[in-house]
């Protein structure tokens, strides 16, 4: 009876640790390492989201290479049946990617035919400018005594917040008295005084990157001697590589994508964010469906910076947890 | 004899010498448009072939657009609408995604990069041409704005949240940025203090509301304040619509469409203001 007793106790123990054992696989014994039912869940969650998250980008893709009869075949709602090139050769041609030569204007005019080259004559250079300019206003602001400089701070804050369309209206008609509107200028003029596209925050990301810089390498670099101009330029910009990455890579992707001010100030010809919208009503007669059109406009309009994105996927996330915007 | 030149004065004219660029910018692109375009929205302003013409009329502007303008009062009110709901949308989704991801999973960086990949696309033509084409919902939330759910809240809460409905999965798509705030939020609170509220006996509830949330709020702050900011700024943004086609109207100009800017503007402020009367409560609680 005794020996009975025993091995039920010992089985009732051994279940226990089994079941707790089972409940720390299922449920996770902390709330880190959440268990497999935990960590099930997040990973259905997680994946459902990517899926609904990503299917207007394959619904893109999927349309652009849809003929007449895929675009109204239900069977062929993600894989076209019969995959076509005829719309994206159509939104090619509407969406005046190649310049056109014309005799008797500059090679400047002539290549500022295609949306192509303003939509690039844009995006680069201004990129590039405000990757310097905001560094050294970011440092600035970091590092070094001037006066006024919390209500400075404070103008910062507000160049961010309050809209751009607020101050625009006088910017467009002084750009157009001095005939700068469809230059590139427009963009770069304000980004080489730290004012450009978003300039707010790429300041900002460069102060708080600049103001983690422990101080004992400067004062190390004040002694032997090296001026506050030498040690930006030598030492504390080379040093905000993360930061310049982050910076650089998002000013060229807004730059890309910026509509409203591109729409406006660029009237005698357009840059591919304007033009996409421009492009996509294939004419009667052609034998083409509007949306697969769109589409394919659409998606030539996002492949470099989806390529941009593929290649540097790791630098856009981490650059943000990296370069301190928060905090 | 002349005072030699301290310290404190040379690296304060240094300091100068850095910012001076921004200082001109910010006088040259910033603050001088902004008070010219204050004087055009007390004036008429009239297009001569080089100069425009200004004549005062104080803030007729003003109650032109809020009062007797046809569509512009409603355009607000119903933007006002679609932001109060879509503005904590964005931030509670946004936080979601980043509790997800902050646990140790594999294939956690494609994940991430996943929900960061609408940032990179998010263009104003783009965005109308992907609505446009219905592709900016949720199949079974689209489904909700057929059966006149919503109309016992009037016909203007009614149109919004059938559109917010309708063009749910784009207004999701703003959150990229805000969800890497917040994951970079979480991994700054230190384990040490999750594992000290485990050894007291917490369960994963009540840390999360105790220690996660207390901890993050100054970057769910953040977040809310770039989120307004984000969705005020888009291009498909109506208001933004309106001013454009007011510049060039024949009986509004300038003055016109500068007031509506500043009304605008004046939106945005009160949003923000809202967001930081929320949050100043339990932003001092974290200072202390």
């Amino acid at each position: 009876m005794y020996k009975i007793q025993q091995v039920v106790n010992h089985l009732w123990n051994r279940n226990l640790n089994f079941f707790a054992s089972l409940q720390a696989a299922l449920f996770g014994s902390n709330i880190e390492n959440g268990g497999l039912i935990g960590k099930g869940i997040i990973y259905f969650l997680l994946i459902t989201f990517a899926i609904l998250y990503l299917e207007p980008l394959i619904y893109m893709i999927s349309t652009t290479f849809k003929g007449f009869s895929d675009f109204t075949n239900p069977t062929a709602k993600w894989i076209p049946k019969d995959p076509t090139f005829v719309n994206l050769k159509y939104a090619f041609k509407q969406m005046q990617i190649l310049p056109i030569f014309m005799s008797g204007k500059t090679l400047w005019e002539n290549l500022a035919s295609s949306s192509l080259f303003n939509s690039i004559t844009i995006a680069v250079p201004s990129a590039l400018v405000q990757t310097i300019t905001c560094a050294i206003a970011g440092y600035a602001f970091a590092r070094l005594p001037f006066p006024f400089k919390k209500t400075m701070i404070g103008l910062l804050i507000l160049t961010y917040i309050v809209p751009p369309n607020t101050v625009f209206i006088p910017l467009a008609w002084i750009y157009k008295k001095y005939n700068l509107l469809s230059t590139p200028l427009v963009f770069i003029a304000p980004a080489l005084f730290g004012q450009g596209l978003r300039s707010g925050i790429f300041i900002i990301i460069y102060m708080q990157f600049f103001r983690k810089i422990p101080k004992e390498l400067e004062e190390a670099a004040t002694l032997d001697g090296v001026g506050t101009f030498r040690l930006f330029w030598k030492i504390m910009f080379p040093l905000s590589k993360p930061a310049m990455i982050t910076v650089f890579l998002f000013s060229l992707v807004w730059h890309w994508n910026e509509t409203y001010l591109s729409s406006l100030l660029y009237t005698t010809n357009t840059t591919l964010s304007v033009q996409i919208a421009r492009a996509s009503i294939p004419v009667n007669g052609t034998g083409l469906n509007l949306q697969p059109v769109q589409m394919a406009s659409g998606l030539m309009f996002i492949l470099p910076i989806l390529i941009i994105y593929l290649f540097t996927q790791r630098l856009f996330t981490e650059s943000i947890e990296r370069s301190g915007i928060v905090e | 004899m002349k005072k030699p030149i301290t310290i404190e004065t040379r690296r304060k004219i240094e300091g100068l010498a850095f910012i001076s660029l921004w200082l001109i910018g910010l006088a040259l692109f910033w603050i001088y448009p902004l008070i010219y375009s204050f004087l055009m929205s007390l004036n008429k302003v009239t297009i001569m072939t080089d100069h425009l013409q200004f004549k005062f009329i104080g803030l007729t502007n003003f109650k032109k657009v809020l009062f007797q303008d046809a569509d512009i009062p409603n355009t607000f009110i119903q933007f006002i609408q679609q932001s109060i709901i879509i503005i904590p949308i964005i931030v509670v989704f946004a936080l979601v995604i980043a509790l997800l991801l902050n646990q140790k999973l594999k294939g956690r960086g494609i994940i991430r990069g996943i929900f960061f990949l609408p940032v990179v696309l998010t263009s104003g033509n783009l965005i109308n041409e992907l609505v446009g084409q219905k592709q900016g919902t949720i199949t079974f939330l689209a489904s909700v704005t057929s059966q006149n759910m919503f109309s016992y809240l009037g016909p203007t809460w009614e149109t919004t949240i059938n559109n917010i409905l309708a063009n749910f999965l784009i207004i999701l798509w703003y959150s990229g940025v805000q969800m890497l705030i917040l994951i970079a939020g979480l991994q700054s609170i230190s384990p040490s203090i999750y594992e000290a509220a485990k050894i007291d006996g917490a369960n994963g509830w009540e840390i999360f509301w105790k220690i996660t949330l207390p901890g993050i709020t100054p970057f769910i702050f953040i977040s809310t304040v770039y989120t307004i900011v984000d969705q005020f700024t888009l291009t498909s943004n109506p208001i933004l619509k309106i001013v454009n086609d007011k510049i060039f109207g024949s009986n509004t100009g300038f003055g016109y469409a500068s007031a509506i800017s500043w009304v605008y503007f004046g939106v945005i402020l009160l949003f923000l203001a809202l967001s930081f009367m929320i949050f100043r409560k339990s932003l001092k609680l974290t200072r202390k």
